[in-house]
Order: structure tokens, then sequence, then C-alpha cells
């Protein structure tokens, strides 16, 4: 498969007035053609960075790249000049974001925004555009398009609203789409069926996904591959079926472990969290930024931040766990294979 | 739509009246007699009450009061009989009003523009020179500012005459002076507000569709961020025109502020609320306006008024 | 990464540590303390409050230091010392005597009269050019009652040049005859004759801001106006912030229907334009600094009565449910200890933001006339005042201006530094 993205080594830090704070630190990962992949993380742990820094959304100052690529197309668009990054944005990459309501323009009819993308990229105005915009509006699923077309923001509902999102990321025709928390801020009823959507609009148009989230109903139910990010980092990565399954980082064991389940009883009735808040990365650990919160830490977690080891086919974990000296720990809560994650809501 | 226009309607026809009633009652609390000339005999002054009904019971005075406001009779002048406030106000408006609107022009088309610029280079050198500018446009009273101005620009420099005469040149300084205090206003609740549309989500969709910043400014930024100053052009006009008074008497514009603060001085009581309810009047009038332009801006208030969803 | 040597020593276990992972880096203060640190370190807005201070304890002890100093009080006349200036200068002053010689479009004497512009100068005739410098009655202040007389005799060969020679000339005569002239210097500049007697400056050191048309001190009135306006600016203030907290507490706080009505009255008493109504109230009462002030509270209470109407409903819906099931009979008590605390906020800003509004208004009502009566001096009667003759004699506008300038910048930049550091979104 084509390699679409390449991020190697990308260090993202913000200036603030209390000092630097390095938000992303050394972290590579691929994109390739036509997959989803999900970045899961708690907040804090530099998966809203990472993915703004992939169409240079963050705001420059603060925010500085302080070291490493970003390959996108074999051309490294950390390099980019603004006027070179808008080209991009919108006609090759595109992004919906996390809270539909406020981030479409409530002064706008949602046909104008459409338009816009197209008038911008393609050069595309008038009928043409219009008739696009509609079709676009007809493929996410939005009906009664045509009035549709001419309403403002506010006289959609919430899951509309994301469908309009869509729309307007997918008009033409990225290579790439962003879902920074698409589903989020949406009913659980109305999640699934904008990841039914998603995943239907991915097969027809061919774009990768990448989808930011710290939901893992929402990976378990639409991603291949999953990156696990925490404290600036990437934790584990690997696919969908290896991560669930054959996790080998007590982070990622944890967060397996709180994801509400019906038909597991507990006899305290209680829910599952992992102690504790993630690090200040104002002043981050040296070793692991995990150890602090880890039951299995040893000495050197402490001291060192262990390299990625290779857990399988395609899959890296970076924990000191791995290593050939390190006691045999498995994951005291590993989900038996008969428990499909797949599946569920049409 | 039509609903809220006639709300806003019925509302200022309300204030008004309670105005003209509150106008009424406190010339009546007058404890002095404005016929307090000495030199008048019992007889006349009784005469002369009977001619400005001032003898009959204050309930029908009332009324007559009222009627003759709908009628467009504002009343007419104690001190010089003959005299009606509508006559003066017409003779005395027109070259308050030349003031007027070139000052409205000039306060919000600098006040948005600067808002704006400022809230762009938010905490950089434009920021804090418009900053500045703002300040000083509302610290400084036009009382002050006027005549330093005047002196300034038309003494010494000599690039304005100091009084206003019939050409366009001569109404530029006044015009400034009176648009100061409210361009200061304007550009300071713009830059508020541009910088609290700059930090919405939409703008970063905007942002992400690969849109110029140029575009993203004008077709996102302004519809959104101009909204607030909208609204605070009414109460803008009450203080363009108590402006006007103090330009007026600085730059010796022969205008109705101007010819209002005599007749304070004069004590000419009858022209005094009559006065005072055409300004009350007038900026009224520019809130309805104003609410309806507001209305129809907004397209939430737009579609609701359709019935939409 | 590292390529260092492990060994089985590294990798005993040591297991979790919460306190590491749980500590919160940054100590944590109270609202208030936040508030104040945040206050504190927002330079301009504390700038403004130490500027402000000054002024306040100026307008208290200004008066009695000239007082005991000099005995100038706010109404003392001294029409022998009229009109001085701050920067005093013997330059004595000079007028045409006699003109025979050239025709000019404009004449511009400086406020001192120590200095003469003629303006679009043309030779016309030949004849005598005179100028009278100094004046017996005028200037006795200075000290001395010299006049002087300078005449000279032009010719139809005269140039500008040979002219202004002349005329210097036989000032450096008169200089050298009586030291006391001073000096004379003729020059013509573009297309204009300029004339300028020399003379020392000093700073006036008994009336330190000059005087009036009536001779009274201006450092005296300014300080004694100083306490009027801010008298009247903060009594407004103060019981216009009573009243709205009255008003906009009890309507935010009952609720329902009672509040409905209260704030009715309350938009309808707002579109009513406020300058007219102050006007008119005024013109039905004597002026003085009682009516001053009542019609100030008048005009004023309603904004903050909104603002607390508001804020005590934010807090009901946050706090009231919590209390009123949680503590039964204390919610009152509790109400009270978190409402006040948490309202004060933008009651502080509001007020704060007032006070230069209040002395505008003032200013105002002085330059149309229904100010403080004569002889009492308020800042805007002051700047009134001097606005009249700012052409001839600019300090006694200049003065006021600068305090009113002043103290209305500082209030207003303390005010938004309040607003920032008391907006608990602000909190880092």
């Amino acid at each position: 498969m084509k390699k679409i993205l390449e991020v190697k080594n990308l260090e993202v830090s913000f200036d603030t007035y209390a000092g630097e704070v390095k938000a992303v630190r050394d972290i590579s990962f691929d994109l390739y053609e036509g997959e989803t992949l999900a970045i899961v993380g708690e907040s804090g742990s530099g998966k809203s960075v990472t993915a703004k820094s992939l169409m240079r959304l963050n705001p420059e100052p603060p925010v500085k790249y302080k070291g490493g690529q970003i390959l996108f197309n074999g051309k490294n668009i950390l390099d980019y000049k603004e006027k070179e990054m808008q080209k991009i944005r919108g006609s090759q990459i595109g992004m919906i974001f996390q809270d539909p309501m406020t981030s479409l323009n409530p002064t706008m009819t949602v046909g104008k925004q459409i338009m816009e993308g197209l008038k911008k990229h393609q050069k595309i105005e008038g009928a043409v555009a219009k008739e696009t915009a509609l079709n676009m509006l007809k493929m996410v699923q939005i009906p009664n398009p045509e009035q549709r077309f001419h309403e403002y923001p506010h006289q959609f509902s919430g899951g509309m609203r994301q469908r309009a999102m869509i729309a307007i990321a997918l008009v033409c025709n990225p290579q790439i789409l962003i879902a920074d928390e698409p589903t989020t801020a949406l009913d659980v009823t109305i999640q699934a069926q904008i990841l039914d959507l998603m995943r239907d609009l991915q097969k027809k148009i061919k774009t990768s996904i990448i989808l930011i989230t710290h939901d893992l109903g929402v990976v378990a139910h639409s991603a291949q591959r999953i990156i696990v990010m925490y404290g600036g980092k990437v934790v584990e990565s690997g696919t969908t079926d290896e991560i669930f399954y054959h996790s080998k980082h007590p982070y990622t064991w944890g967060l397996l472990k709180s994801v509400p389940r019906l038909d597991i009883s507990k006899e305290d009735g209680r829910l599952d969290s992992i102690e504790g808040t993630p690090p200040d990365l104002l002043a981050p650990p040296k070793g692991c930024p995990f150890a602090d919160r880890c039951e299995h830490a040893m000495e050197i977690c402490r001291k060192q931040m262990p390299p990625q080891f290779k857990t399988g086919e395609n899959q890296y974990s970076a924990c000191w766990l791995n290593h050939e000296l390190a006691p045999k720990v498995e994951n005291p809560n590993q989900l038996s294979k008969n428990f499909s994650t797949k599946g569920g809501a049409k | 739509m039509l609903k809220y226009i006639l709300k806003r309607l019925l509302m200022a026809l309300g204030t008004l009246w309670v105005i003209a009633t509150l106008t009424f009652f406190l010339m009546h609390a007058l404890p002095n007699d404005p016929f307090t000339d000495p030199k008048l005999k019992p007889e006349v002054k009784q005469a002369l009450r009977v001619k400005y009904g001032l003898d009959k019971p204050l309930s029908e005075q009332y009324i007559i009061y009222m009627k003759n406001i709908a009628k467009g009779d504002l009343g007419t002048s104690i001190k010089y009989p003959g005299r009606s406030v509508t006559d003066m106000i017409k003779q005395s408006f027109p070259k308050s009003f030349a003031l007027g609107w070139r000052a409205l022009i000039i306060a919000v088309a600098f006040g948005v523009f600067l808002g704006i610029i400022a809230a762009l280079n938010h905490q950089k050198i434009l920021d804090y020179l418009s900053i500045i500018i703002a300040i000083i446009g509302v610290s400084i009273p036009s009382i002050i500012l006027g005549p330093i101005l005047a002196y300034f620009f038309g003494v010494q420099l000599g690039w304005f005459p100091v009084t206003v005469d019939k050409t366009q040149w001569s109404l530029i300084l006044p015009s400034i002076t009176l648009a100061l205090s409210s361009l200061a206003t304007i550009s300071r609740l713009m830059r508020t507000t541009t910088l609290e549309v700059l930090g919405q989500d939409y703008i970063s969709t905007a942002k992400s569709k690969g849109l110029a910043k140029f575009q993203i400014v004008w077709k996102h930024v302004l519809r959104n961020a101009i909204m607030p100053v909208i609204t605070v052009l009414g109460p803008l006009f009450a203080a363009l025109i108590t402006g006007s008074i103090v330009v007026e008497k600085i730059f010796a514009v022969a205008g109705l502020g101007e010819y209002f603060v005599s007749t304070i001085t004069e004590q000419d009581y009858p022209m005094i609320m009559g006065i005072t309810i055409f300004y009350a009047a007038l900026i009224i009038l520019s809130i309805l306006v104003v609410d309806i332009i507001y209305g129809l801006i907004d397209p939430r208030l737009k579609i609701a008024g359709k019935g939409g969803k | 990464m590292t390529n260092m040597k492990l060994d089985p020593s590294d990798f005993t276990h040591v297991g979790k540590n919460l306190k590491a992972a749980g500590e919160i880096k940054r100590p944590s203060l109270s609202y208030w303390k936040d508030a104040f640190r945040r206050l504190k370190n927002n330079k301009v807005a504390m700038v403004s409050f130490f500027v402000l201070i000054v002024l306040i304890i100026m307008s208290c002890i200004g008066p009695i230091i000239t007082k005991s100093l000099y005995g100038h009080t706010y109404e003392k006349q001294n029409l022998a010392e009229q009109n001085q200036t701050p920067i005093m200068s013997n330059a004595r002053s000079i007028t045409l005597l006699s003109n025979e010689v050239f025709k000019y479009e404009e004449y511009i004497p400086n406020y001192r009269k120590s200095k003469i512009k003629f303006k679009n100068v043309q030779l016309k005739a030949a004849g005598k050019l005179g100028f009278k410098i100094g004046n017996q009655v005028d200037e006795s202040w200075q000290g001395d009652k010299k006049e002087y007389e300078l005449v000279i005799d032009v010719v139809n060969t005269d140039t500008w040049g040979s002219i202004i020679d002349k005329l210097n000339v036989e000032g450096e005569k008169l200089l050298v005859q009586d030291p006391d002239f001073r000096g004379i210097e003729f020059a013509k500049k573009g297309s204009n004759l300029v004339v300028e007697t020399k003379g020392e400056k000093w700073f006036n050191k008994t009336h330190w801001f000059g005087t009036d048309e009536f001779g009274r001190d201006l450092f005296t009135r300014l300080w004694e106006g100083g306490r009027i306006s801010f008298f009247i600016a903060f009594i407004s203030v103060f019981i216009t912030a009573l009243f709205g907290i009255l008003y906009g507490g009890i309507s935010g706080y009952v609720g329902g229907k009672v509040d409905d009505l209260l704030m009715r009255v309350v938009e309808i008493l707002m579109t009513v334009p406020d300058m007219l109504y102050t006007i008119l109230l005024l013109t039905v009462m004597d002026p003085g600094i009682k009516p001053i002030s009542i019609v100030l509270i008048v005009t004023g209470w309603m904004g903050t009565a909104r603002i607390v109407r508001g804020e005590v409903m934010r807090l009901k819906h946050s706090e009231y449910v919590v209390a009123a099931k949680a503590l039964g009979a204390d919610s009152k008590r509790i109400i009270l200890k978190h409402l006040i605390p948490n309202t004060m906020g933008p009651i502080i800003v509001d007020m704060t933001m007032m006070i230069p509004k209040m002395i505008f208004a003032e200013a105002f009502l002085s330059f149309i006339g229904l100010g403080v009566p004569v002889p009492y001096a308020s800042w805007g009667s002051l700047a009134n005042q001097g606005a009249k003759i700012f052409r001839q004699y600019p300090h006694q506008l200049l003065v006021p201006a600068i305090a009113i300038s002043l103290t209305m910048f500082a209030f207003n930049l303390l005010g938004d530094g309040l607003r920032d550091a008391l907006d608990p979104r602000l909190r880092k």
C-alpha cells in the first residue's frame, strides 16, 4: 500500500508565560492510502496538537515546531510557507472538528460554507458549484438538500451539523481527512451513524482518515490501525486486533479496562480508572511518562525512556516490560477473542 | 420578523409617551412662575396665564399638551413670544445635522477599521496605537479637545478655518471633534468582539479550508464581530447629540445644540421642553432604526420570525 | 536512543508513585488573592492607581499648602495679579505705534503681547514706522513701569532688508542706553514680519499654576475643584451602587413576575436619554452640589441594577440547588456568604468605570452653565472658563484639562485592569 503521510521524530512545543511546554516529544508514524488510523489518548497526551500540526493549524507563535519532519506526498510541510499551506488545506487535507455547533459560521448559509472551498481551490463558482455542493449534501445523507442548502447552522440538529462539516471537509476530495473527536459532542445514537457515514465515504472517495479520539468504542468500530499516545509520546502502535487482544503496554491495559462493559459484572459495581494524572509537560519526566502511575514500574522506567520494542507483526510497544531482562507480566484483564469488537449498530 | 418590528415600534412609542409625560410634570413642578417680571401688573399676568392655558386644571393642560405634540406643535417661547419651538428647530437643526451625519460616518468607518486592525495585530504596535487613540477619545472630553484641536489645526497650522462657513472644508474639524469619543468607543468594542470571534471554532474551520487571511476576515470575522457594534449605534446617537451641544459652542455653529444652551441660560421653559422632546424623539427613532437593521442582519432573528425550524 | 548496558538490577519492581502523579506543580490561590496578584502584575493599572492616589491626596492637601504659604484661597481675588501664567517672563509688551509704511493681512499677537506676527506684509510708502514697548499701566507687576518708543524713518529706497536692519539698530541703541529695556528683535520670515521683545523666563513663585481673570490662584482652585469633582463623583457612584445592588439584588433573588416587572421598568427608564433628563432636572432645581449628585444618581443606577441582577440570577442557579438541598435551613446564610463575594467583582469594575462618566457629566453640565455655582470651582467649571480664553491664556484651560484627562485616563485603565483581574475565566 502506498504511504501518504510520514511523520518522523516530530517535536512540538508551546511558549507559555511559565516556560516551554513540550506537547509532542519525538513521535513517528505513517499513514497509508485508504486506511483509517486512530490516535488514542487522554487530554494532554498531545494528540490534538499532533493532528493540528499536520495542517499547521496551530497558532504559530506560541507554537514552535522544534524538530522532525511531516512528509506529505514526499515533501516536508514544516518547511512550507503560509501561502503553500493554504493550497493544501481544504483541498488535499481536510479536517472536521469536535463541536459542530461552534465550528460553523452562524451568519453564513450552509450551502455557501460548502462552496467556499470549491471557489478557492477548484475555481468553481455559480451553478456548477451549487450542483457540486448539493451532491455533497446528498452524499452525507442530509434529507431535503435543496432546502437545507439555503439554511443556517442553527436550523440544523447536532448530527446534521456534523454531516455538514464532513461535506465541507470532503468537497474537494482530499487525500486525508483528519477527524478531531468527531463524535464526542454527539448523542450516542448519532455517533454510530456518523462513523458509518465516514466509513462509507472513505470507500467512495478513497480518502485516508486520521481519527483522533479518547473513546475506544469508536476506535473499535472504525479503525484499522491504532496509535496510543501518552505524555507527548507514542507508547504503543499496531493493528486494532493487536492492540485490543495483544497489547504489551500497561497504559493501554488501563485504557481497555476502563471502558464500561455491560457483560462483566463487578463485585463492587465501580468503574475502573487509572489512578493519578498525566505528567506536567513543562518539566517532562526523564523516563517513561507513565511510570508514576504504573503498578509494574521498575527502576529503569524512572531513569530512561523505553525504546519501541517490536511486539507483533505490525505492533510496537514502548515499555521496558518487553525487554528480555524484565519479568514477564501479562495484561490481567486481557480481552478474550470471542468478544467481538466489530459489529453492533448499523 | 414583522412581530419583532411591531414590538419595537410599540416600545418606542411607549417610551416617547413616558418622556413627554415626565417633561410635562417636571415643568409644572417648577417653583417659580415663568412670569416673574415684576413690571407686569397682576391683570396682565392673569391674561398671559389664560393665553398660555396655565389657568386650566392640570389634567386638562396635560391633554391639550399631548394633543399638540401629536399634531407636531411643541409650544411657543415665553421669552420671545411668537417664536414657536418647531420654527426654531427647523431653522437650526439642519446645521446640526450636517455635522451629525458626517461625524457618524467618521466614527463608524474609522472605529470599525481601527478595531479590526488592533485585533489582528493583538499586542503588537498597531494594537497599542489604536488602544491609545481609543483611550484619548474616551478620556479627553470634547470640551477640552475641541479648543485644543481648533487652536493647533486652525490657528497655528492654519489647515482648517476655526469657525464654520459655507465650505465643506470648514466642517471637517468640528465633525472630527464630534466623532472622536464615539470613534473611540466603537473601536474599543470592535477590537473586543473581533478578538472573541477570532478565537471561535468556526475560524479554525475556515482556516482548515485553506482560505487566505483576508478572506477569513472579510467573510467570517467581520459579519460576526460587527453585530454587537450595531446594537451600540442607537445609544451612540444620544452621545452625538450631547456632543453636538459642546462642539457647536466651540466652533460657533448656529445649530440646535448651541440654541438649546442659550434657552437653558435664559430659562425659556417651553423651548427647553420642546427641544428636549424633539431630541428624545430623534434618539428613540434612531434606536428603532438600529433595532430593525439588526433584526434584518442577524439570521437567527430573521429565521425565527419566518417560523423556521 | 541510548545503547546503555542494562543489568537485572535495573528491572527491580518499584510500582506506582502517586504522589508525583497527583502533584499540582503550581500552588492554588483563593479567588481574591489570585485577582490581587494579577492586578499587581498589570503595570499599567498599578501606575494608574498611584496617579489617582496622588491626585486625590493633592486635592486634600493642595489648598492647605498654598493657604499656609501664601494665604491663597479659591475665592480670593486680586485684580492686580490677574491672568498670570505659570511661567513668567519679563519680556515687555509691544504694540504698533505709527505705521505709514506697510500693509498687512493679519495682526497676530501672542498672549503676552510680547511677540507680534504681521502676516503677508507689503511695503506701500515711505514714512515713519514706530513701536511702543512696555506699558506703564499693564505691566506694573514687572516692578518697573517703563515705556519706550522705537521709531525709524523709511525712505523710498528702503527694502525689507534695510528696514529690518534699521529697526534692529534702533533696538540696539535703546538697549545700550538702558539695560532694563532688555532687547527686541525684528525679523522677516517668509512673507511675514515678526517682532519679539526679549526677557528672562522663570517659574511663577507665588502662583504655581498661574491665575485666572480675577487674579484667583489656579493651583488652589484646581485642588479645591478636585475636592468637589471627586466628592460628587464618589458620592454619586456610591449611592448609585447601593440603589443598584438593592434593586437588582431583589429582582434577581426573588425572580418570577416581580423580576419581570422590575426589569421592564428599568428597560423603559434606560431608553430615556440620560443627558436630556439631567439637563431638565437641573433647570428645575437650583444649581449646587447636592442637586448635581442627585441627578447623576437618578440617571446612573439602572446599569448597576442590571448587572447585579444578572449576577444574582447566575449564582442562584448554580449555588442555590446545592445549598438548598444539602443544607436546608442554612441556605440563606450560605447564599449571602457566596452571593456577596461572587457578585462583588463585576460591581467593583462597574463602579470604577462609572466614576469617569460622572466626572465627564459634571464637566459637561458646567459647560452648559448648570454646574456648581460661582465662586465654587469644579474641574468642569474651570475647564469651561479656560476654554473661553484658551487662545489668549492657554494655561487656564490646560491645567484643569490635564487634571480631568489624567483622572479619566487613569480610572479607565484601572477599570480595565480590574476587569481582567477579577474575571474568573482568566484564572491561570
